[in-house]
């Protein structure tokens, strides 16, 4: 065999390798990924009251479900070929010719060669499923919001709306590198701060502002009473897994390389250390900043995450000091803009809007101060503070205008909020037909329960005191906040804590 | 001349059930679609009929 052929079968075996590697990266990121759905479940389910611990867990696990068919049936198209829409190359407005039907966007049509089985296509299956998991994080960051009261079916078509519609828009215009964002603002967010946080959480606020409260959230003097959870520390392992998921999703953030340069996802020389160095130190920062502020678990690991998310944009820049500094500065806000979303009046249950929402703002803004001139490659303009405003005001009206729009016309026909009467009595009680603690149920004979269909099923006493008669007087230990001496004397709320 | 069926998938392209008939592919893309819808539908229905089952019985007492 002489050199050339010897180097022919070389590179012929690298070439082997680089794909089998690449689909076995992408492979276990979206592996990992998943435990971002195990952690929302838990955080979710222990952030209820015990009365809707299990018709939480549903939502979840049903956004999950939707999002893998519906982001298949067109959430990757949008993404391929929504990168320009809806503008022209002159910058005129043309709502279908802006469409890339002919280029890039053929590989998402679902009945495209691309999209199964292929035995020469080692990228399309793994990058699709790393999207598709992003899709369903997003999902997930709004479902926390609204538990406890949202319809199932509501929240399904809105959770489709937000993963394989919304998002996936976001996510063409800037975190791609053909996006308009990208190509006329110099937009930076390398790791989804602002395509997926950002548009998660002021989605949930578009959808908040429709839906209303828990009933009992609020006082008839405005004030606000505090519906913990029924298991805390459910909820913060939750949290926990939720961070592991992350790594999953951060790692699936890079495109990589085994034999050359790793790149970010708009082509910009980039690696796993840059990220490893920043997402530890942020999320280290977020925890502190949150304790510092609060002491409080709850917010402590709400705070790892609005760390991560603080330094999300600029992964692959920051001083690992300095990612510190942000997710300390994105620790302390939580907490604080939880409270004044709570004082407007808008009850989310979790603090999406401000761990995702605002703690994506803030790492969009972060990158514009403090990477500003930073260069790119091809045609896109280098960082700027101006850019990354722009971008972090477009991603936020993006995730809330279509939110609100289709929440006030769900609510219009009824189909966004359960009954008063459901929520009373309990989604769990309601509508699903297993329990969630049935050992500490008293059972009672003959009592009908709608979920089973029959007569044969119990209700719990919480149940039963629902159902019977006036709610008796509120106690006054239900939650800490009442148990403050400012709030003994406030008309309690018309419901107990089950 | 290609030996066996490993040896004549290998360089193959799309493997899929179908893969070569569009009309089937969009019948069954639709259909997924459709089973979407009316599981949505569904639970719409489903939430419908629960919540006045449960105001009903709440009106008894």
């Amino acid at each position: 065999m002489n050199e050339e052929a010897v180097q022919a079968a070389i590179d012929a075996a690298l070439a082997g390798h680089t794909s089998i590697n690449l689909e076995i990266y992408y492979w276990w990121c979206t592996a990992l990924m998943i435990a971002i759905h195990a952690g929302f479940l838990a955080y979710e389910m222990g952030a209820s009251r015990s009365k809707n611990a299990l018709a939480s867990g549903v939502k979840n696990i049903l956004a999950f479900a939707f999002m893998i068919p519906t982001f298949f049936a067109f959430g990757w198209f949008i993404y391929l070929s929504g990168y320009n829409w809806p503008f022209m190359a002159d910058g005129s407005i043309d709502l279908i010719g802006s469409i890339d039907l002919a280029g890039d966007g053929q590989g998402g049509i679902p009945w495209s060669h691309g999209m199964g089985p292929n035995l020469q296509d080692q990228a399309t299956g793994v990058f699709w499923a790393a999207f598709t998991l992003f899709a369903c994080t997003t999902a997930s960051i709004y479902s926390g919001a609204v538990i406890e009261r949202i319809k199932l079916s509501a929240f399904i078509i809105t959770a489709v709306f937000l993963g394989s519609v919304v998002w996936i828009l976001g996510a063409a215009w800037g975190w791609h590198p053909a996006g308009w964002m990208v190509l006329e603002w110099g937009f930076r967010d390398v790791a989804a701060a602002g395509v997926v946080h950002t548009i998660a959480g002021f989605f949930a606020l578009g959808i908040l502002i429709p839906l209303g409260p828990r009933i009992g959230k609020y006082n008839a003097d405005g004030s606000a009473n505090d519906l913990r959870g029924h298991n805390m520390p459910l909820t913060v392992t939750g949290l926990m897994l939720i961070i592991l998921g992350f790594f999953g999703f951060l790692g699936a953030c890079l495109i990589y390389d085994p034999v050359g340069q790793w790149v970010n996802i708009y082509g910009i020389p980039s690696n796993l250390s840059s990220f490893v160095f920043n997402t530890l130190m942020g999320m280290a920062g977020g925890i502190i900043g949150a304790y510092f502020l609060t002491r409080d678990p709850f917010w402590m690991m709400s705070g790892a995450l609005g760390g991560i998310f603080s330094v999300a944009s600029g992964l692959d820049l920051f001083y690992p000091p300095l990612a510190f500094l942000l997710g300390f500065i994105g620790g302390c806000i939580i907490p604080i803009a939880a409270k004044a979303i709570e004082k407007m009046g808008i009850d989310d249950a979790v603090g999406a809007v401000a761990v995702h929402g605002v703690c994506g703002v803030w790492g969009v803004l972060a990158v514009g101060i403090f990477c500003a001139g930073y260069p790119a490659v091809g045609d896109i303009p280098a960082i700027s503070f101006m850019g990354q405003l722009k971008g972090a005001a477009t991603l936020a009206a993006l995730g809330f205008v279509p939110a609100i729009i289709l929440g006030y016309l769900l609510r219009m026909f009824g189909l966004l909020r359960v009954r008063n009467e459901v929520e009373l009595l309990g989604l769990d009680p309601a509508e699903i037909p297993s329990r969630a603690y049935p050992e500490f149920a008293v059972w009672e004979e003959a009592t009908e329960s709608p979920s089973r269909g029959g007569r044969s099923e119990g209700v719990a006493p919480h149940e039963r005191s629902h159902r019977d008669a006036p709610p008796p007087p509120p106690r006054r230990n239900d939650s800490p906040m009442r148990d403050r001496p400012e709030n003994l004397d406030r008309p309690q709320p018309p419901t107990r804590r089950s | 001349m290609n030996s066996s069926p490993v040896e004549a998938m290998e360089g193959a392209a799309a493997i899929f059930t179908f893969a070569n008939n569009p009309g089937m592919l969009k019948g069954l893309f639709w259909a997924m679609c459709a089973v979407l819808v009316v599981v949505v539908v569904s639970s719409i229905i489903h939430e419908i009929r629960v919540g006045s089952k449960v105001a009903r019985r709440r009106n008894r007492y």
